[in-house]
Parts: C-alpha cells; sequence; structure tokens
C-alpha cells in the first residue's frame, strides 16, 4: 500500500507540473501581456518598459521558473480587470460552484440507484426498455439547450422557477437539474450493469437457494457489491461536473468558477484564468487520488501494484 | 414449415440483428438523412441561410398561428428561414464531427501503438502526457485554445482532434499490450519481420473494431462540443450557420420565440442520439462475447 500511495504521488506531482506548463504556454502564446494592460493608444516605449519590469523580456524558461515559484505560494499575480489578486477572485466563487455541483451530483445518486437497480432486476421488462431509451436521450441532449428548455418551460411558460441569477433554493433547481441530467443518465447506466453483472453471481444464487426473499437479496448481497465500482465513477464525475459547470453557469448567471472563467478567457484576464485553471486541474487530480485510494480500500480484493 | 426454412434467404447475423432492432434502423435513417442533407445542401434548402428579410422576422413555424407556409419552421430574428439555416448548419455539424474524430483517431492511434509496442520510459511519458491532458476539464482546454488560436472551422478541427486523442491512445495501447505477447508476433518477430510491418499489418487490423466503436463515440461528443463552442461564441464565426450558433442567437428571444432555439437543438439532439445508438449496435455487433447470446 505504502509503494501505491508513493508511486501515486509522484504521478501527481508530476502531471501538476505538466498542467502548470500547459497553462503557462497556453497563455503566454497569446502575444505580450503588457500590451493587454495598457491603454490601447500607449506607445511603443511604454509597452517596452512595462514588458521589461514586469520580466517578459526574460527567456521563457526563467518566467516559467517565476510564475511556478510564484503559483506555490498561491500567487498568480493580479486580475488584470479587478487589480485584485486573481486567486482570491477565484476562490470567491468555489462555494457557487461547490453548491451547484455537489447538488447536481446527488440528484444523480439519488435517482440513478433505484432507477438503475430497478432496471437492472426487471431486466427484459417494458420498464427496462423505457428507462433505457430515456438515459440514451439523456445522454445526447446538448447541455446548453436543454438548460434553455428548463428556462423556457419551467421559467417562461409555467412560471415555477426564476430564469435566472441567485437567491433562493428555486434559484439552484434549474442549474442543478441541467447539470445533474447527464451523470443521471451515466449513473443509471452503470449502475444497471453492475446490478446485472452482480446479480448472476453464485453468492446469488447461494442466496436465493436459502430462500431469502428478492428485495433481501437486492438490497444486502447485490446493491453491497454492485456500489462499489459505482462510488468510483461517481468520485470521477466531479471533474466532469466542474467542466458542465462552465456552460450551465453560463446560462443561468450563476456565479461560479465557470462563469468566471468563460468572462476571464473572453476579457484575456490571464492571472484569473491561471489560477482557475490550476485549481480546477488540481482539485479534479486530487478528487481522482482520493477515488483510487478509496477504491482499494472498499475493495479487498484489488491488488495493488 | 421446413420448406419454408429451407428456401428462406439467410441474411448475415449483423442484418439479422438490424432488422430485429427498433430503434438501429430510425438512427441509420436520420443519419443518412443528415449526410445527404450535409451533400446536396445548396439544392435542399428553400432559401439561402444568410439572407434575411426583416418584414418577415420571428414567423412562428407553419402550423403555428401566424405561420407562413414559405417557412415552415419560421423565422429568426433577422428574418432567415430556419430550415434553411438547420440544413447548412448540418454541414459545420459533419465537416467538424468527421475531420475531428480521423485527427483525434490518427493521432491517438500512433501515440498508443508506440507506447504499447515500446514500452519503457517512452509509454510512461507519453501515458503521463495523456493524464495531464485528462486533468483539465475538456470545455475549459477547448475554450482557451480557441482563444489563442481563433474561431472558425479549423481551429474547431483542431482542437477538438487534440482533445479526443487520449481515448484513442489508451484504447489502442491496452490492445496492443495484449496482442504483443501473443505466440504469432513473436513467431513474426521469430521470421525476421520489422516493427513497422508487424504493428501496421498485424496489430493494427486486430484493434481496429475496437477503435470504430471509440470512433462513433467520440463523433458525438465532437457534434456536442462544437454546438457548445459555437454556443459560446467560440466555433464557427457567426456568418456561417451551425446549430450550436442558432440556439445562441435565439436565447435572446426564448420568451416569444421558441421555435428559434428549439429546432436546431432537437437537430443537435437526434444526431447525438443515433449515433450513439448506432455506435450501441456496432460494439455489440463486433463483440464476439457477445454474439452468441444475441443468436439465441
Amino acid at each position: 500500500m505504502t509503494s501505491y500511495l508513493l508511486r501515486r504521488l509522484w504521478q501527481f506531482a508530476v502531471v501538476i507540473l505538466g498542467v502548470t506548463a500547459v497553462t503557462f504556454a497556453i497563455t503566454n502564446l497569446t502575444g505580450n501581456p503588457a500590451a493587454l494592460l495598457l491603454p490601447p493608444d500607449a506607445s511603443q516605449a511604454q509597452v517596452e518598459a512595462l514588458t521589461r519590469r514586469l520580466g517578459l523580456d526574460q527567456p521563457l524558461h526563467v518566467q516559467y521558473g517565476r510564475f511556478l515559484a510564484n503559483a506555490a505560494r498561491g500567487d498568480f499575480g493580479a486580475s488584470l480587470r479587478q487589480g485584485r489578486p486573481a486567486l482570491d477572485i477565484v476562490l470567491e466563487r468555489v462555494p457557487a460552484t461547490a453548491l451547484l455541483g455537489l447538488t447536481a451530483l446527488l440528484l444523480s445518486v439519488v435517482v440513478a440507484v433505484p432507477v438503475g437497480t430497478f432496471t437492472a432486476v426487471r431486466r427484459g421488462t417494458a420498464y427496462d426498455t423505457l428507462a433505457t431509451g430515456l438515459v440514451l436521450v439523456g445522454q445526447s441532449l446538448p447541455a446548453f439547450w436543454l438548460g434553455l428548455m428548463i428556462i423556457l418551460v419551467f421559467g417562461v411558460a409555467l412560471r415555477w422557477l426564476p430564469i435566472s441569477g441567485t437567491g433562493g433554493l428555486l434559484h439552484l433547481v434549474g442549474p442543478a437539474l441541467t447539470l445533474s441530467f447527464f451523470p443521471t443518465a451515466r449513473n443509471v447506466r452503470l449502475l444497471r450493469s453492475s446490478v446485472v453483472e452482480t446479480l448472476a453471481l453464485d453468492f446469488v444464487r447461494t442466496a436465493r437457494a436459502k430462500g431469502l426473499p428478492q428485495h433481501v437479496i437486492v438490497r444486502k448481497h447485490v446493491l453491497r457489491n454492485a456500489l462499489i465500482p459505482f462510488v468510483t465513477v461517481v468520485g470521477l464525475q466531479i471533474g466532469f461536473l466542474l467542466g458542465g459547470a462552465v456552460i450551465v453557469e453560463t446560462i443561468f448567471a450563476w456565479p461560479g468558477i465557470g462563469r468566471l472563467m468563460v468572462q476571464s478567457v473572453q476579457g484575456r484576464d490571464y492571472p484569473v484564468i491561471q489560477a482557475g485553471v490550476i485549481l480546477i486541474a488540481t482539485t479534479f487530480m486530487v478528487v481522482n487520488l482520493l477515488t483510487d485510494l478509496l477504491y482499494a480500500a472498499l475493495n479487498p480484493r484489488i491488488r495493488l501494484r | 414449415m421446413i420448406i419454408g426454412a429451407s428456401s428462406r434467404i439467410q441474411y448475415p447475423r449483423w442484418l439479422r440483428r438490424l432488422l430485429r432492432s427498433y430503434a438501429v434502423l430510425p438512427a441509420f435513417a436520420y443519419l443518412l438523412l443528415v449526410v445527404i442533407v450535409t451533400v446536396l445542401a445548396p439544392q435542399l434548402a428553400p432559401h439561402a441561410p444568410d439572407q434575411g428579410d426583416i418584414a418577415s422576422r420571428l414567423l412562428p413555424p407553419a402550423w403555428a398561428e401566424g405561420g407562413s407556409a414559405a417557412h415552415w419552421l419560421g423565422t429568426d430574428a433577422l428574418g432567415r428561414d430556419i430550415l434553411s439555416r438547420l440544413i447548412f448548419g448540418a454541414r459545420v455539424s459533419m465537416i467538424v464531427g468527421v475531420a475531428g474524430t480521423l485527427l483525434g483517431a490518427a493521432i491517438g492511434i500512433a501515440v498508443g501503438l508506440i507506447a504499447g509496442y515500446r514500452g519503457g520510459w517512452l509509454d510512461d511519458l507519453l501515458m503521463r502526457v495523456a493524464d495531464v491532458q485528462l486533468a483539465f476539464p475538456f470545455i475549459l482546454l477547448a475554450i482557451a485554445l480557441l482563444v489563442v488560436l481563433g474561431a472558425g472551422i479549423g481551429n474547431l478541427v483542431i482542437v477538438l482532434g487534440l482533445s479526443a486523442w487520449v481515448t484513442f491512445a489508451r484504447v489502442t495501447r491496452g490492445q496492443v499490450l495484449a496482442l504483443r505477447e501473443l505466440e504469432y508476433v513473436e513467431a513474426l518477430h521469430a521470421l525476421g519481420a520489422g516493427d513497422a510491418r508487424i504493428l501496421l499489418r498485424t496489430i493494427l487490423p486486430n484493434v481496429a473494431s475496437a477503435l470504430i466503436v471509440v470512433a462513433s463515440f467520440a463523433f458525438a461528443e465532437m457534434v456536442l462540443a462544437e454546438a457548445a463552442l459555437s454556443f459560446l461564441g467560440l466555433g464557427v464565426p457567426p456568418s456561417t450557420p451551425s446549430w450550436g450558433g442558432m440556439v445562441a442567437e435565439g436565447r435572446d428571444y426564448i420568451v416569444f420565440a421558441w421555435w428559434v432555439i428549439t429546432f436546431p437543438g432537437l437537430a443537435i439532439a437526434a444526431t447525438v442520439l443515433s449515433v450513439n445508438i448506432v455506435g450501441d449496435w456496432v460494439r455489440d455487433a463486433l463483440d464476439t462475447r457477445l454474439t452468441s447470446e444475441g443468436a439465441a
């Protein structure tokens, strides 16, 4: 276990280094940030002076080294638009995205566990066909369109939900529903196949032979085993939710990291982009690492190489 | 009955399964329609896609009150015919989907073959690069790259292709690792066959069926991604009609003109759904473990 942990931590460090390099490269390919900091009518001499002052005239590897050293201390520089530290601006948005993402995740699990189990137990029936069909449709709907349709139907036509922004609990319903749609469809599919596989195992046959009622077999024997792969995939969906939040937050004007990223990209606010991207990627990788370790802890059969 | 059975034409199993399935035929038919529309757009579209008429702006579909038979699916805020724009928009989805998938497949298969066959430090390096890419939420990476490169179909294809190679590489690598140890591959080595020959003529054909399935799902994802990026204004330029762009343009009129965003959204959903259904079917048809069950 210790060697596995060390190996995973080493990989983690290598990938984080790669992430910072890519982020640095992308934001430095777009031309001279000094020109963006100055008003459009600034003279060439002024641009050159600022370029020197910011150290942008030095070789790229020197700049990257300094970027890395600063990033390690949480210093990504000041936002080009707001003048405040970039990391602060990003961190302010974390609670909104966390609330939205966790609600969507919870929603998808609450729907997927009963539906996935039921369709697996009733495999081949009309219910199964209907649910499987709905799942396929759910995986095919573009999130941005689904969000607008939810606004159109529940916000504009029925007036049940607010159209955008934040406020009460009702504001959360539209974006959370939109964001949860795709993971729900995927989770139903995953749990269904996991339960179907488990139902075919010998210990289930033994339980049947003992005369246990079906609901006890499903709850106590099948679900406990089928949930192991399910838990790990749900963990991995945090990354998808962070990405999906970009679109959903934009549509519903939800003040989270995703919307901030789109706004910063459009406004070319590089320090904020760098801080946001590295924070999102790191979060995603920490979750991945924890999920892997949880998987190993949950399932003693897994041999850690 | 016996006579009937013996005189019946024996269709191949894949065709029987195709005919048996309720969903696969409509999905195939829809995709065929999209392909035809893509090729024949100028002939099929009733109006020019960018020809606006302010007098007939935001007309509802022909069957709704106030609709006009000249515009079956209504018009948008600039008075442009929605059906014509949908037809031309199919081109963007198809071109980006096909070209992006091909690019992703080309890079991914090459990386997967090399990583799996060579192993060692090169394998480690390539797989860490894949990990780095997977650590970024795709849409964020695509947005950042498109801001650097600029919007446009060509750049969209490059960005989507670059985002798709990881899955192709991982699947190829996994298969190569398994195949590399097989006796007939070792036998080829012993006979003096070169690495390139073994990789391209022996291993690649054995990996192909798995890759076809990966490609179908990659294609569906690209249609969705293109629409999402065009919706954010980072895909094709606004002058080119695209399904995602149409949804974005209709967003401001959602309160009184539902049709502007509804039809392009349905077109995207139907395309992705059809590709997913066909992809599922191809996977089942190619998976030999399932064929005995399917034949029963």
